[in-house]
């Protein structure tokens, strides 16, 4: 009841000087386009026509001015809470020509905040911890991240949630709580990652020519960095082979082609070296070798 | 080695040239330059010919040209990224000592047409297949290529081919303790190329180590080879321009580190 007298004086208020506005227009402006609604309507054009080129402008200046001294992913944040401020500021303009004040919107606004607030815990969160991520700066955007079984490209920093492109292009949408809570793994952080092959031989191999041929053949591939040093372990033995792990460094950018390279190039060797690569064997029985093996009575 | 002046490769017409183990064939025809390369195996062709004569189909890299643009250039360049040479062993440089050393960098041939009447780089071949390194640790650092031939002290030692720059580089420690020379690290745009007989030489460079361990080292570039290449001719300018000095960032740089 207070609320709504508030509301009411306050547009009271506004009405009046509107009404002072109207009256203080050149005499001669036909008495047709002195209609209230016809000169709130050209106002609330006017606000819009001018305004909205020069929110544009700020934030493109807040943009610029920010991805100097900021990274991306803080930039993008800057700019956009300016682009919020702005077009809020733009929307209490044109408001108030109709009467409503910032003072009775903010009154509303602070009874209703507190029901928004109960109901609006989750996105608060996704907010905060978008401030969170923004300080402490696990991944940027353009990186390659891995979350939940989740890889990606990291599209895009936003308050309430992360964009990921999909290696397959699919857009995946991560809200910041979740990213701040789990396991994020950046792919791309550093310039140069190892690729790990599992490599398996035959029992009757000689485990010194094994490592031999593979280190010979990291040597041969031109996009595997000589430095840091890779890295060949017998891992031990396995089921039915004798297991390897080879680890080729490559820059980022080689990652794929230094995987798809080495796994040929060593099969290829091995088939010319005549080296066993072992695979499980399935023995399928039929006719009598698959009956049931009876069971021996009791006494027997 | 075919770096020449520039020749020329008429309308219809092709050349071909081997510098090493690399093959290249370039056509002029239909108002554009296409060439096409191959390292290590490649299809016998005659030095030049008409394009009918060309029976098989190749993967042509394209360059718009003008009517009339006739002319080409081989010239030699460096590899694309910077060099990572090392000795036969670590050497030991006693303070105040300085030990000269000779490095065989593969060439890459620059191929330059005309393109409305402006020579223009159409690519950079190497000419021996590069393998690549890192200089630098697991958080930051540059892509390089490993030099496949170790640094000599004695030029007759290096394992030198007719299409490999040969770069002088005294390495002088000014410092009161011993340096260790296990590798070093080159960056190639501010060196020029000379020639001298059918070899290639590049500008000799000074490295002074002030100090053991230090984080930048001053690098001085010379005007010329040092003997016997000093009277060479000068073929290619250096790619970022002359310059006396500069700093490298860890010459030396250990990697020890890497892997700890």
């Amino acid at each position: 009841m207070l609320l709504d007298s508030f509301l009411l004086a306050q547009s009271t208020a506004s009405a009046d000087s509107f009404d002072s506005l109207i009256q203080a227009l050149p005499s001669w402006i036909p008495d047709w386009a002195r209609a209230k609604w016809l000169v709130k309507a050209i106002a609330t054009l006017l606000i819009l026509i001018i305004g909205i080129p020069i929110i544009r402008f700020i934030t493109t200046r807040v943009a610029k001015a920010t991805s100097k001294r900021l990274n991306v992913s803080a930039s993008m944040l800057m700019t956009k809470a300016a682009k919020y401020a702005l077009y809020v500021t733009l929307i209490l303009g044109v408001l108030g020509i109709f009467g409503v004040t910032p003072t009775a919107i903010l009154g509303a606004a602070g009874v209703a905040g507190v029901a928004i607030g109960f109901a609006s815990q989750t996105s608060l969160s996704n907010v905060i911890s978008g401030l969170f991520l923004i300080g402490e700066r696990p991944f940027r955007i353009g990186d390659l991240i891995e979350v939940n079984n989740t890889t990606g490209v990291v599209d895009s920093i936003n308050l309430l949630s992360c964009h990921l492109r999909t290696l397959d292009n699919k857009m995946v949408r991560i809200p910041n709580e979740t990213l701040v809570k789990t396991m994020v793994t950046n792919i791309s952080r550093h310039p140069i990652r190892r690729v790990n092959l599992d490599i398996s031989v035959s029992y009757d191999e000689d485990i010194n020519t094994v490592t031999r041929i593979l280190k010979e053949e990291i040597e041969k591939h031109p996009l595997a960095l000589e430095e840091p040093a890779p890295l060949i372990m017998f891992k031990g033995f396995g089921d039915s082979s004798l297991d390897f792990l080879v680890g080729a460094w490559a820059q980022q950018s080689d990652f794929l082609g230094v995987k798809n390279g080495l796994l040929q190039a060593i099969k290829e060797r091995f088939d010319t070296e005549g080296i066993e690569i072992p695979f499980p064997h399935i023995t399928l029985a039929t006719g009598k070798a698959a009956a049931t093996i009876p069971a021996a009575k009791r006494g027997d | 080695m075919p770096f020449t002046e520039s020749i020329t490769v008429p309308n219809d017409r092709f050349r071909s040239f081997r510098i090493g183990s690399l093959a290249i064939l370039l056509v002029n025809q239909n108002d554009e330059w296409r060439y096409t390369s191959w390292l290590g195996d490649a299809p016998e062709l005659p030095d030049e010919g008409h394009i009918d004569d060309l029976t098989e189909e190749y993967e042509w890299i394209r360059w718009d040209n003008a009517e009339g643009d006739e002319k080409v250039q081989l010239a030699p360049a460096f590899p694309e990224l910077p060099l990572i040479a090392r000795p036969h062993g670590i050497i030991n440089i006693p303070p105040k000592g300085s030990a000269l050393f000779h490095i065989g960098i593969p060439a890459s041939v620059k191929i330059l047409a005309e393109c409305a009447g402006v020579m223009t780089p159409l690519a950079s071949l190497p000419t021996q297949s590069l393998s690549k390194t890192w200089h630098g640790n697991q958080h930051k650092g540059t892509p390089c290529y490993a030099l496949r031939t170790n640094a000599r002290r004695r030029i007759e030692k290096l394992q030198c081919y007719s299409n490999d720059i040969i770069c002088q580089v005294d390495v002088q420690n000014s410092s009161d303790e011993v340096t260790s020379f296990d590798r070093l690290y080159l960056e190639t745009d501010h060196l020029a190329i000379y020639s001298k007989g059918e070899q290639l030489w590049a500008s000799a460079c000074r490295i002074k180590v002030k100090e053991a361990g230090e984080k930048f080292t001053r690098i001085i570039f010379s005007n010329t080879p040092l003997a016997p290449a000093n009277d060479s001719t000068r073929l290619v300018e250096p790619a970022h321009g002359k310059t006396q000095k500069s700093s490298l960032f860890n010459v030396f740089t250990s990697f020890k580190d890497v892997l700890s």
